[in-house]
């Protein structure tokens, strides 16, 4: 398989890797969601999220949300018929859409907006 | 459709239905503070089905699109047919293990709501859960 670094396959690369990333999230996020069977530890666990960290890799995990759901909605209207022309377009609307989205809400996570 | 075929659509199909829930799962939890995912909120949006059924079609679309996107790495990285195999028993035991998981946790909670009034959550009984004011609805509200 050969590489060849433009858009496309940065876009690919971004994909690859983001996808990776959210499955290893999947792990301890299921860890914290089999902890609701225990209430109190369940409380105590959750009592971790309000800190700083904790915020800061919420806008991580969103940051990676919005790169892969980005990509691959851009994905499914290739293959649903958008011209392929248009791949590049659709590559940096979702990049800069995702990024107007981050940081709206990257703001508001960390208590910076009402 | 034949079953490459199949797969692949599964995977669009999940992907898209994961672009609406996580959407919805931010804007209801992660952009709403901790007290959006105290325990007792959390069990109370449980109660109701409609929100069973989106969890149940989350954790599905999630464990499918998850596990089969690794699985595309793998066919194109691993080399060697027992090497394969063995990826793909690990992938299809970890997909298994927490889909069950998290289906284990979705029966608990409606286990949970199906008792009496004042003791229907686990919480109550130890009274380490908060109120349920987030959402102003009282606990002993519960049939």
């Amino acid at each position: 398989m050969r590489y060849r670094p433009n858009t496309g396959f940065f876009a690919f690369i971004l994909n690859r890797l983001t996808g990776v990333l959210l499955a290893l999230f999947i792990l301890p996020h299921f860890l914290i969601i089999w902890f609701l069977r225990d209430p109190a530890k369940y409380e105590a666990i959750r009592g971790l999220c309000t800190r700083p960290a904790a915020k800061l890799s919420e806008a991580g995990l969103l940051a990676l949300v919005l790169a892969h759901g980005g990509n691959g909605i851009r994905v499914i209207l290739l293959e649903a018929g958008a011209p392929t022309r248009s791949q590049k377009i659709l590559f940096w609307a979702a990049f800069a859409l995702g990024l107007l989205v981050l940081a709206v809400a990257a703001r508001h996570m960390t208590g910076g907006a009402p | 459709m034949k079953g490459r075929t199949l797969f692949w659509f599964l995977e669009r199909a999940s992907g898209a239905a994961l672009a609406f829930a996580l959407a919805l799962h931010f804007m209801i939890i992660h952009f709403k503070g901790p007290d959006a995912f105290q325990h007792g909120n959390i069990f109370l949006r449980l109660s109701s089905p409609s929100w069973l059924a989106f969890y149940l079609v989350f954790l599905s679309a999630l464990i499918y699109h998850g596990s089969y996107g690794l699985w595309g790495i793998a066919v194109e990285y691993v080399k060697g047919a027992g090497a394969l195999k063995t990826v793909k028993t690990l992938l299809l035991m970890a997909a298994t293990a927490l889909f069950a998981a998290g289906l284990w946790v979705l029966a608990d909670s409606q286990i949970l709501l199906s008792n009496p009034p004042g003791r229907c959550y686990r919480c109550h009984a130890k009274g380490s859960i908060p109120s349920g004011r987030a959402l102003k609805i009282p606990f002993d509200r519960r049939p």
